[in-house]
C-alpha cells in the first residue's frame, strides 16, 4: 500500500510552497495533482511579483507581505525574477485624494514609491499616454509562475519530496473523527487506489471548496475569474500600473519579449471555466488604451484566464472580498487530520506554505526550523557549463535554456546535445526548445500531453503558436511507448490544437487571424486532423 | 507605358490559373507578384469538394458541388464551368509533362503525414492513395533528422483508417547530408535529386525493401515537376511508391508552381516580381491602372481588365487590424461581417460547422465582378478569384483549390 505522512492536494504555487517546506523539514510528503503541475490559477495570472503597493490603501498587512516577500523570492529564485520594476500611474479620470492615501499607505507599509515628473515617465517608458498627471516608481518585478513552481518541485524533489500528476482526490477517508487517507483515481486508467496519510492538506485553491466537500467540510471558496491578454512584444520596459482603486484592466506585466494586460474579476460557479469571451477581451483593451494609447497596434498573442480563490466567511465576492489567506484546521468541525489552506496570492506563496508546514510541524512534532526564505530553489547555471552549451544552442537560446532549466537539468541537457547530434534539432523555433529538452522532460516521468510538454518547456508558446512544433511534439511523445499506451496520437494532436484555440478565438484580427487560416491549411486541409477513411 | 489586355494581381494558384487560361486565349497578360500564395504550404493537391454541408463526405466531388447553397461560388459559376476548369488544368499538365490524375466525379484519397486518409480530387501520381487498400504491405520511411515526419504516428492512424490487417514495416534512411542546420523534406527532395543521393537512399531500401508493397515516403521525390525519381524508384524496387503530404514546407505545391511558371513562360506572360500593389486608379467604376511599390520605386501598370487574385486574411488580400473592420487594400471593395461578435468563430476550431470567419470575402455577380454593399456592381472590369471571394470554406469543405481553379478559369473567359 502507498503511504506518506503528508498529503498535499493541489500542484499550485501554495501547494509545491508547502511540499517544498514540509520536505526540507524531513518530512515525508506526497503532492498529488488532478491533472498537470501548475495548470490552475498559477500559471494563468498576470506573473506580478507584487511590491505590495497595490494593496497599500486597502489592506496594509497584504502590502508588508508582499514587500517582504518580494525581497525574499528575488534571492532564492533568481531565475524566475525580472527585476523590471514598476511605474503607478496617474491619469485625468483617476481620483486626486485616493494618491495622497496611497502615497501615506506605501510609507506605512515600508513600499519606496519615489515620485518621478510625468516628463520623467515617458523618458522611461515612451510608450505612455501623454495624459499622465502623477507617476511614482515602485519595486514591482515579473515573475515566471511556470518556473518558480518547478524549481520549487525540483528543490522538494532533492530532499525527497514525491509529485504524482494525473492523480485525483475522490475521497477523504477517516475512521473514528480522523483522516487515514485518500481515495485516488488515475486519469488516464481511470484505476482508483488507496494512499494512507496520517495528515491531508486542502492547497487545491480555486477547487479548494469541492476538496472540503470530499469531506463533508463546508469551506466557501469563490472562484473568481480574471482573463487577461498575451501581446506579442514588450510595450514597455517596466511594469505599469494604474494609480487608482485596484480595478480591471489596470495592470501592464512585460515578461521576456511579451506583454500581458489583466485582468478582468468575474464570479464564476466553476473554477474550470477558463473561457474568455470577445466581450471581455474588448473592455480589457479598452480600459488598457487609456495607458498605452497605441495599444491597438501591437499584436495580440491571445487570451487566457483563471481563477483565484476567494475566501470569504461571509461570502463576499469580487474584488471586495478578501486577497489575504487563510488556514482551516478542520478538527474544529470534528475532523482531525485535514487541514485548508486558501485565499491570497502568487507573491505570497512561501510566505502561506511556511505558515501551514509550522502548524503541520507542530503536530507532528517536528521542530526543524523553516530554510525555505534562505535557500535558493535551484542552483545557478554556471559559466563553463554555458560555454559548452553554445556550441549547440542557436544564438540567444542559451540563456534561456539556462533560466528555465535551473543547473541540473540544463547540465543533463547540454550532456544530451552532446552526445546526440539528432536531439539537437529545433522542435520549436519560436521558443528555441530543442529535441534534448523535450526528451529530458518526457523521461522525467510526469508529462503526458503535448500541453505537459509545452508548459516545461514554453514549446508552442511563441509566435506561432504551435503551427509547426504540434505535429512534431506529437511524433515525439508517441515514440514514448509509456504515452502512446494512454493517448492516441490524433486525440492528442486535436487536443493541443483546440487548446492553442481557446486562446486565440476571443483575439481573432490582425495576423491571429492570418495565423489561424495558416493552422487550418496546415492541419484541417493537409493533415486532414479530423481523421477519414475511403472505407 | 504599354497596356495589357489583363493584369493579375497574385501568385498563387489562383493567380497562376488565371494568367495561364488568359494567355492561352491569346490576351497580353501581366503577373503581378509578392509572395507565392499558399503553394509552399499546400501539397500539391487540387481539392474540389468533400463536405459541403455538414460532415458527410459527398458521395463525389460533382455531388458536393450540386448539394451547395446558391451563394458559394461554385453554384455562381455553374457546374459546366467547373468541368471545362478541371478539364484546362488536366490539358496544361498534360502539355507540361507532369500529369495529375483524377476526375470530378470519384474522390482520390491520398495519404497525410499524420498517416490518415483525405479526400481530394485532382492529384500528382505520386500522391494517388487507393494503391493502400490494394496492397497488403505498406512500408514507412523516415529519415534521420527530418523533424517534420513521423512514421511512428502515422502507422498508428493508418491502421485506424486501412485496418490492422495489413503488413507494416518501418525502415529509417539516413541522408548523408550537411546542411549545417536541421534538415527539412525540401533539402531531401534536393538531395534525392542528385545522383548520388538517389544511390545513397537506394542502398539502404534495396534488399528490405519486398517487392510489391507500398514504400511510403515524405514529399522527397524530386523538387522538379516530373516523376523521373518515381518512375526510377518503381522500377529499381520493384514495387509501388507513394508521397503523403506534410508539413511547410511542401515539396509537390512547389513542383505545382514550378509546372505553372513554365507554362506561363512559354505563353510570354509577362512577370513582374516582388512588387506589392498598393492601390489603384479608378474613374467611373473601371479601374485604369494599379500603383505597385517595390524597394526602388513607385510604378503604375495599365490594362483593360483586372483580376484580383491576392488571397484571404493569410495572403494579405483582406486584412482586420481591429474587429470587425475588413479591408481590401487594393480596391477598397467592401466587404463585410454581418454577425454578432461572438459568431466571429466557432467554440472549436475544426468544428461540425463552417468557421464564419472562412466565409467572409468579396462579394460578386455570376461573371465574378465585385459587388458594393447594395449589391451594385462595384468595378466592371475587374474580377475577384479564389480566396478573396465570399461564401465558402476551404478547410470544412476541402475545396481551397478547387474554387481558385474554377473562379480563375471563370474570370479569364469573362472578358
Amino acid at each position: 500500500m502507498e503511504k506518506a505522512t503528508v498529503v498535499v492536494i493541489g500542484g499550485g504555487a501554495t501547494g509545491v510552497g508547502i511540499l517544498r517546506d514540509l520536505a526540507m523539514r524531513g518530512v515525508d510528503v506526497l503532492l498529488l495533482e488532478k491533472r498537470d503541475m501548475v495548470n490552475g490559477t498559477s500559471s494563468r495570472y498576470h506573473g506580478l511579483l507584487h511590491s505590495g503597493a497595490r494593496y497599500a490603501v486597502k489592506d496594509q498587512e497584504a502590502a508588508r507581505e508582499c514587500i517582504e516577500e518580494n525581497s525574499i523570492l528575488r534571492k532564492i529564485g533568481k531565475s524566475c525574477v525580472e527585476a523590471t520594476e514598476g511605474l503607478f500611474i496617474r491619469l485625468p479620470e483617476d481620483d486626486v485624494d485616493f494618491e495622497g492615501k496611497w502615497v501615506d499607505g506605501c510609507k506605512k507599509s515600508g513600499i519606496t514609491a519615489i515620485p518621478i515628473t510625468p516628463q520623467e515617465a515617458w523618458q522611461l517608458e515612451p510608450n505612455l499616454s501623454h495624459q499622465i498627471i502623477a507617476a511614482y516608481r515602485v519595486p514591482d518585478a515579473a515573475i515566471d509562475g511556470f518556473r518558480m513552481a518547478w524549481q520549487n518541485i525540483d528543490s522538494a524533489v532533492r530532499y525527497g519530496g514525491r509529485v504524482k500528476t494525473y492523480t485525483e482526490v475522490i475521497r477523504i477517508v477517516s475512521e473514528n473523527g480522523k483522516v487515514i487517507g485518500v481515495d485516488v483515481r488515475n486519469y488516464f486508467t481511470k484505476q482508483t487506489y488507496f494512499i494512507a496519510c496520517e495528515f491531508v492538506v486542502n492547497a487545491a485553491g480555486p477547487w479548494s471548496g469541492q476538496i472540503a466537500a470530499l469531506a463533508g467540510l463546508d469551506v466557501n471558496v469563490q472562484p473568481d475569474k480574471g482573463t487577461l491578454i498575451a501581446f506579442n512584444q514588450r510595450i514597455s520596459s517596466r511594469i505599469v500600473n494604474r494609480l487608482h482603486v485596484p480595478s480591471d484592466g489596470d495592470i501592464f506585466v512585460p515578461h521576456g519579449s511579451i506583454t500581458i494586460l489583466g485582468t478582468t474579476s468575474m464570479s464564476v460557479k466553476d473554477p474550470e471555466d477558463t473561457s474568455s469571451s470577445f466581450t471581455e477581451i474588448e473592455s480589457l483593451l479598452q480600459i488598457g488604451e487609456k495607458t498605452f494609447e497605441n495599444l491597438r497596434k501591437y499584436r495580440v498573442l491571445r487570451a487566457f484566464a483563471g481563477s483565484r480563490p476567494l475566501y470569504s466567511a461571509s461570502g463576499g465576492k469580487g474584488r471586495g472580498a478578501s486577497r489575504g489567506f487563510v488556514i482551516l484546521d478542520h478538527a474544529e468541525d470534528g475532523l482531525q487530520g485535514l487541514m485548508t489552506i486558501t485565499g491570497g496570492k502568487f507573491t505570497t506563496y512561501r510566505l502561506m506554505a511556511e505558515k501551514m508546514t509550522d502548524i503541520v510541524c507542530q503536530k507532528l512534532q517536528v521542530t526543524t526550523p523553516c530554510r525555505t526564505a534562505e535557500e535558493p530553489l535551484v542552483q545557478e547555471v554556471t559559466e563553463a557549463v554555458k560555454m559548452k552549451a553554445r556550441k549547440y544552442f542557436p544564438a540567444y537560446g542559451t540563456e534561456l535554456a539556462a533560466d528555465r532549466l535551473g543547473s541540473e537539468r540544463f547540465q543533463r541537457v547540454v550532456e544530451r546535445l552532446e552526445k546526440n547530434p539528432e536531439e539537437r534539432q529545433l522542435i520549436c523555433e519560436c521558443e528555441n526548445v530543442t529535441l534534448a529538452e523535450i526528451e529530458e522532460v518526457i523521461k522525467e516521468g510526469t508529462s503526458f500531453t503535448v500541453s505537459d510538454i509545452r508548459r516545461k518547456t514554453r514549446m508552442g508558446m511563441g509566435t506561432c503558436q504551435g503551427n509547426f512544433c504540434s505535429l512534431r511534439s506529437v511524433g515525439i511523445l508517441s515514440r514514448n511507448e509509456s504515452i502512446a499506451q494512454k493517448q492516441q496520437s490524433l486525440q492528442q494532436l486535436q487536443d493541443f490544437l483546440q487548446a492553442r484555440w481557446k486562446g486565440i478565438r476571443p483575439v481573432l484580427w490582425g495576423n491571429a487571424l492570418r495565423e489561424a487560416e495558416m493552422t487550418r491549411g496546415i492541419y484541417g486541409v493537409g493533415l486532414n486532423v479530423n481523421g477519414g477513411s475511403p472505407k | 507605358m504599354i497596356k495589357s489586355d489583363v493584369i493579375v494581381i497574385g501568385a498563387g494558384f489562383a493567380g497562376l490559373m488565371a494568367a495561364a487560361v488568359s494567355a492561352k486565349r491569346g490576351k497580353k497578360v501581366t503577373l503581378i507578384t509578392y509572395g507565392s500564395g499558399t503553394f509552399p504550404l499546400n501539397s500539391g493537391l487540387i481539392d474540389i469538394m468533400a463536405m459541403p454541408i455538414n460532415e458527410t463526405i459527398c458521395a463525389t466531388p460533382i455531388d458536393g458541388i450540386e448539394a451547395l447553397p446558391e451563394a458559394h461560388p461554385y453554384k455562381k459559376i455553374g457546374t459546366d464551368i467547373v468541368a471545362n476548369a478541371v478539364g484546362f488544368f488536366k490539358e496544361l499538365c498534360e502539355q507540361e509533362n507532369y500529369p495529375y490524375s483524377g476526375s470530378i466525379d470519384k474522390h482520390q484519397w491520398v495519404v497525410t503525414a499524420l498517416g490518415t486518409m483525405k479526400p481530394t480530387c485532382l492529384v500528382p501520381k505520386t500522391m494517388l492513395g487507393d494503391i493502400c487498400l490494394k496492397q497488403e504491405e505498406l512500408i514507412l520511411i523516415g529519415f534521420n533528422r527530418l523533424k517534420d515526419h513521423y512514421i511512428n504516428i502515422m502507422e498508428e492512424n493508418l491502421q485506424q483508417s486501412l485496418g490492422k490487417n495489413k503488413i507494416y514495416t518501418s525502415i529509417m534512411v539516413d541522408a548523408d547530408i550537411d546542411a549545417g542546420r536541421d534538415l527539412s523534406a525540401l533539402d531531401i527532395a534536393r538531395w534525392l535529386n542528385t545522383e548520388q543521393g538517389y544511390e545513397c537512399c537506394l542502398k539502404q531500401l534495396r534488399g528490405v525493401v519486398k517487392a510489391n508493397s507500398v514504400v511510403i515516403l515524405p514529399q522527397v521525390l524530386g523538387i522538379k515537376p516530373d516523376y523521373a525519381i518515381w518512375d526510377k524508384m518503381k522500377k529499381d524496387l520493384q514495387c509501388e511508391i507513394l508521397e503523403t503530404t506534410g508539413l511547410p514546407p511542401a515539396a509537390n505545391g512547389l513542383r505545382l508552381r514550378s509546372m505553372l511558371l513554365s507554362y506561363l513562360k512559354k505563353h510570354n506572360v509577362t512577370m513582374v516580381e516582388n512588387a506589392k500593389v498598393i492601390g489603384s486608379t479608378v474613374e467611373n467604376q473601371k479601374c485604369l491602372a494599379i500603383t505597385t511599390q517595390n524597394a526602388a520605386r513607385e510604378r503604375k501598370y495599365q490594362a483593360d481588365h483586372f483580376i484580383l487574385a491576392t488571397g484571404g486574411f493569410y495572403g494579405g488580400g483582406l486584412q482586420m487590424e481591429t474587429f470587425p473592420i475588413i479591408k481590401e487594400p487594393i480596391f477598397n471593395i467592401p466587404v463585410q461581417f454581418t454577425g454578432q461578435d461572438e459568431a466571429w468563430a466557432n467554440e472549436k476550431l475544426f468544428s461540425s460547422q463552417k468557421q464564419p470567419f472562412a466565409e467572409v470575402g468579396v462579394l460578386t455577380d455570376d461573371k465574378l465582378h465585385p459587388l458594393d454593399g447594395a449589391g451594385n456592381c462595384f468595378l466592371n472590369n475587374v474580377f475577384v478569384v479564389g480566396r478573396n471571394l465570399s461564401g465558402y470554406d476551404f478547410c470544412f469543405e476541402q475545396s481551397g483549390n478547387g474554387v481558385a481553379l474554377v473562379s480563375a478559369y471563370q474570370a479569364a473567359m469573362s472578358f
